[in-house]
């Protein structure tokens, strides 16, 4: 195991929630690191290289979502992770 | 064989041809044990790559026909396509289980669709049926049982099916789909509106149809004027329907020609203003055009339909602005959206109801998410700056309602203002009577608004308790019902003594039986789907205003519907035969 892991707590700020373009976006996004990259809410850690179990997160505006990074990119990961949830997945 | 069945004919039209049906039915998943994992996987990976391809020629001609935000859905069943979770779960117990893929990938959508379930997040919830959607069409192509794509319709053709959702009816081609034959579904649900609007020749309500028919369908021939289904129908059949067909279509000419050069007016003189119902900006058609008043009654929530998101104000503005300026000075009322109920969209934070008919709808919805309303009001007022833009309010129920969405609307207007941005600062603002309390306090709410308009489907539905949908009590949803006469009355008469205009935009502005007796109880503007105008229209011109009067106060002395419908029909039968033998 890679010692490089980060953790950052993440908020929801769209008004849907993180919802099936998001979470496509996210995915997207997340593919084309190395890392192992987690979010975490609700009890629940879900991997965030997967529409599916993205979804089943159920994360609505306001959560507050942990995303965890583990791997030499992690760091770069989790700051373009951060942005997309800053940008709203480009929602209102 | 030819065989026949019975429905009820929603869109007028008559149609023959090759028949598809349109049902992805239930699947039987094999469930065994194979030998060779390494040949399975690469048989579901084949069975993706099918998929894959599929989608991606759905993604193509959805965003061609319908844009970019259609065919966003698309987009995500593809990326489900590739998903890790998916690949390595079906990797990983096709090894180790040896189960064969089919029923993995059963597992595995039964798995997710439980936990995205359980998160309680409806709005997310709905996605569901995205991940099963997908799932479910690798399945079929690894058991090689394809199911047919609205979308990829080659030829016309006419459709059988058992339902279909508003998503999915909004996504018809008039020019692929000939007719449209459901074994559910109502005269007022959304597929017969919309088929109407499309002019698609439309029957629903054919029981069995699924359960009993046996032969190969060869073809099918459609009578959605008498409500008639042939499968492989006869030559002699088609005889018949060709003949009929010449004949009604040289009625209907006849009566468009006579109705152009003729005011839309009674007799002895009362004009009538017959408006029409639209649910799409595309809608504004030549009948639209030359033979309405202007539209009085513009379903806007059909905007928000079958799209990932909401759309935006500005274009909202464009849509509206399109219409109103297509058909000014004529008025065109927009209602504001009447989301919720039956017509849920998919990206609405929509909390499931036990009884959604009678839960957080239309400006219930609104008022709980002022944004959203707020958004949709301010493209209406700037809309009303450029064309004759009337707004309307659907089930309000109490004089608090209304006075609630007029202060927003009032904050709407001050905060375009603020913004120097362009508006119709006093637009008129009208309700819609569809619930029996508004029917009962209809003289209070006059005092506040400038118009009314009836909807009828919805005040029968909840006057007598009958969802229009469920096939075992459809026959109790009946508009002759002395009930809905008198409360047709009531509204009219408040709205008669407030000195303010009332319409009726329910199917029953459309169904000739009633015409005269609505004439009679001083209604003077009837809106509708646009192909019942022209009937309707020659129907007016042969109404005397004053016998009407009298006519109504017959019929409101009924005591029974049976009654009601008995003098309706020998009404139509001695003095408008002409014009309604059509129906």
């Amino acid at each position: 195991m890679n010692n490089n892991r980060i953790e950052k707590i993440i908020k929801v700020v769209n008004s849907l929630g993180v919802h099936a373009r998001p979470a496509a976006m996210i995915v997207r996004a997340m593919q084309k690191y190395d890392a192992h990259i987690y979010l975490v809410y609700n009890g629940n850690r879900r991997n965030a290289k997967s529409v599916l179990q993205i979804l089943s997160l159920g994360a609505p505006k306001d959560a507050e979502i942990v995303a965890v990074a583990e791997g030499k990119d992690a760091h770069s990961a989790l700051q373009e992770l951060e942005e997309i949830f800053e940008s709203g997945f480009g929602e209102e | 064989m030819e065989k026949i069945y019975h429905g009820i004919p929603v869109s007028p039209g008559i149609v023959w041809g090759e028949a598809l049906v349109y049902d992805p039915g239930v699947i039987n998943i094999p469930r065994f044990k194979i030998k060779n994992p390494k040949e399975e996987y690469k048989r579901v990976q084949s069975a993706i790559d099918i998929t894959k391809e599929e989608l991606t020629l759905l993604y193509k001609k959805t965003l061609e026909n319908f844009g970019k935000k259609q065919a966003g859905i698309f987009d995500v069943h593809l990326m489900l396509l590739e998903d890790e979770t998916i690949l390595i779960e079906l990797k990983r117990r096709i090894h180790e289980e040896l189960l064969n893929a089919e029923s993995v990938l059963y597992d595995i959508a039964q798995k997710y669709s439980k936990d995205i379930k359980s998160t309680g997040n409806s709005f997310i919830e709905e996605r569901t049926a995205d991940v099963i959607d997908v799932i479910d069409r690798i399945i079929r192509n690894l058991l090689e049982q394809k199911r047919p794509d609205l979308d990829n319709i080659k030829k016309p053709c006419i459709l059988l099916s058992v339902d279909l959702p508003p998503s999915e009816t909004a996504r018809l081609h008039p020019e692929k789909i000939r007719a449209i034959v459901l074994e559910r579904g109502s005269t007022t649900s959304h597929v017969a509106i919309l088929a109407r609007s499309l002019r698609i020749p439309t029957i629903v309500g054919v029981s069995n149809l699924f359960n009993t028919y046996t032969a190969v369908i060869k073809g099918a021939a459609v009578d959605a004027i008498s409500g008639l289904l042939y499968i492989n129908p006869t030559s002699d059949t088609i005889l018949k329907l060709r003949q009929k067909k010449i004949q009604l279509s040289r009625r209907f000419l006849q009566y468009e020609k006579r109705i152009i050069s003729h005011p839309s007016q009674t007799e002895d003189g009362r004009r009538i203003s017959v408006l029409a119902n639209i649910e799409l900006p595309n809608e504004v058609d030549d009948n639209v055009k030359h033979l309405s008043a202007g539209i009085g009654l513009y379903r806007t929530e059909y905007l928000f339909l079958n799209k990932t998101e909401p759309p935006t104000e500005e274009e909202q503005y464009k849509e509206y602005v399109y219409v109103a300026k297509t058909l000014n000075p004529l008025p065109v009322i927009l209602r504001t959206i009447d989301i919720g109920g039956d017509k849920l969209a998919s990206y609405t934070n929509f909390i499931k109801e036990q009884n959604p008919q009678l839960g957080c709808r239309a400006v219930r919805f609104c008022l709980a998410h002022k944004d959203f309303f707020k958004t949709q009001l301010r493209a209406m007022l700037r809309a009303a700056s450029i064309g004759n833009i009337k707004i309307m309010f659907p089930m309000i129920s109490s004089i608090e309602e209304l006075r609630d969405v007029k202060k927003i609307l009032q904050e709407v207007k001050n905060e375009l203002t603020l913004e120097g941005i362009p508006f119709n600062k006093e637009p008129e603002i009208g309700i819609m009577i569809e619930i029996p309390s508004a029917v009962l306090i209809a003289d209070e709410l006059a005092k506040e608004c400038n118009f009314f308009s009836i909807g009828t489907n919805d005040l029968i539905q909840y006057s007598l308790a009958v969802d229009r949908n469920n096939e075992n009590i459809a026959h109790l949803y009946d508009p002759a019902h002395p009930a809905i006469l008198r409360m047709l009355k009531m509204t009219v008469s408040s709205a008669i003594n407030a000195n303010i205009a009332c319409s009726i935009c329910g199917e029953m502005a459309s169904d000739p039986l009633f015409t005269e007796f609505l004439v009679g109880l001083g209604l003077n503007s009837l809106s509708m789907s646009s192909v019942s105008i022209p009937q309707i229209r020659a129907l007016i011109t042969k109404i005397t205003y004053t016998e009407a009067v009298e006519f109504s106060e017959k019929i409101l002395q009924c005591a029974s519907s049976k009654e009601v419908r008995s003098i309706l029909k020998e009404r139509i039968n001695t003095k408008f035969k002409n014009i309604v033998s059509i129906v």
